[in-house]
């Protein structure tokens, strides 16, 4: 088996990489910069990278962070990194307290998943900032939200919500049946977004995790009736937006 | 080397087209790639401790980039013109039968193997680097390319 896929000596991307970031030590940037001085091939794909580095302002998104104004939750410490902010949606965590699976804070475990490992986040943008939000944040029409999840196991995961005028909607997946969602042990943000519509008060966010596939209308049917415990082989996390004018 | 990052901004100027290059190879789709960056980013904005500081941040990010885009391989299925694809340097090809593209070779392998399959495929990476990256020795990851060798042969 041959030490490397490319050219016997070649440089890896990692390598090209790191010499531009500067990460190299001394002696081993030397002996990369040697390689560069005999191989065309190695050159020609530094100067690849360094375009890409230097074009990457135009191309990308600002990264932009704001930390969360408010806590309402204890469990969860957010890391505030900053001032940078992201083009995309933020995520919210709800610590279910024990009670009600229709109270705000509840997390509903399935009958036979007593200890889901289901995790629901939540990214808002509001305007041009991104922002991790806590359970009972204010949202606003027109604010667009991006969700992720963790979770211990594989499964087929939907995300779906009840709003104050408690319609439910499907937010995910476009499909008919919950979408396979594999273990994950760090943050999945999934594709897609959604736009917040005008209907104020409560949004209850559903992520519905099962090891089987399972309709979405089924689920959306148990949302409706308040019933989500009711399914069975699925791990349940939810939380609450409170959505309120501009 | 530094610990958990502070600069989250400054690490996404210096090193994000990295993201953004890697996350367009093994996804073969530009836009999911410029999501794989914003969603990379925001995971590391929101627990900056993830970097324990053990590695560089271009090798910090190479990890975090192969296993965001496995994973979003693993939850959708698309199929890409292999060909198109700037794989490498034809040694995919040689390997992996025509039928096949890269995308759908990675779905399908297990994880592990997809993991050395980006790396000795896309990022032309010797097997000593493998085996620094991943933690392990050489000689196992000699015996995973061989297995990646074997695993593709089963499908022609």
């Amino acid at each position: 088996m041959k030490q490397q896929s490319s050219p016997d000596g070649c440089l890896s991307n990692l390598v090209l990489d790191r010499l531009l970031t500067r990460e190299l030590a001394e002696d081993r940037r030397q002996t990369v910069r040697a390689h560069l001085d005999g191989c065309p091939r190695c050159s020609a794909r530094l100067v690849g990278f360094e375009r890409e580095r230097d074009q990457f302002d135009e191309v990308a998104p600002r990264l932009r962070v704001r930390a969360p104004t408010r806590r309402r939750s204890s469990g969860l410490a957010l890391a505030a990194a900053g001032s940078l902010a992201v083009a995309a949606l933020v995520l919210l965590f709800l610590r279910p307290r024990a009670g009600d699976p229709d109270r705000p804070g509840q997390r509903v475990a399935g009958p036979t998943r007593a200890k889901g490992g289901l995790r629901l986040s939540v990214y808002l943008k509001q305007g041009d900032q991104v922002v991790m939000g806590r359970s009972g944040d204010a949202v606003h029409p027109g604010d667009a939200i991006r969700f992720a999840y963790t979770d211990v196991t594989d499964g087929y995961l939907a995300i779906l919500s009840r709003d104050g005028a408690g319609q439910v909607s499907v937010y995910y997946p476009e499909g008919e049946r919950a979408a396979p969602a594999a273990r994950a042990d760090q943050e999945v943000i999934l594709p897609g977004s959604i736009i917040l519509d005008e209907v104020l008060g409560p949004e209850t966010l559903y992520a519905v995790h099962c090891a089987a596939p399972v309709e979405v209308v089924l689920i959306a049917e148990r949302v409706q009736r308040g019933d989500l415990a009711s399914l069975v082989g699925c791990s349940i996390d939810r939380l609450i937006l409170d959505k309120r004018p501009p | 080397m530094a610990g958990a990052i502070d600069d989250i901004e400054k690490v996404y100027r210096e090193h994000g087209y990295i993201v953004l290059r890697r996350a367009g190879q093994i996804l073969g789709d530009a836009e999911e790639a410029r999501e794989a960056l914003q969603d990379v980013f925001l995971s590391l904005a929101s627990r900056p401790g993830q970097f324990a500081g053990d590695s560089s941040i271009a090798t910090f990010l190479y990890r975090v980039t192969t296993n965001y885009c496995l994973n979003r391989l693993r939850n959708r299925r698309r199929r890409a013109q292999l060909i198109d694809r700037a794989v490498v340097n034809g040694s995919w090809t040689t390997w992996a039968p025509a039928s096949v593209d890269a995308q759908d070779a990675l779905q399908r392998l297990p994880e592990v193997l997809a993991r050395i399959a980006v790396y000795y495929f896309i990022d032309e990476m010797t097997q000593d680097e493998i085996a620094d990256l991943l933690g392990c020795s050489r000689r196992v990851v000699g015996k995973k390319l061989a297995r990646l060798q074997a695993e593709f042969e089963s499908w022609t």
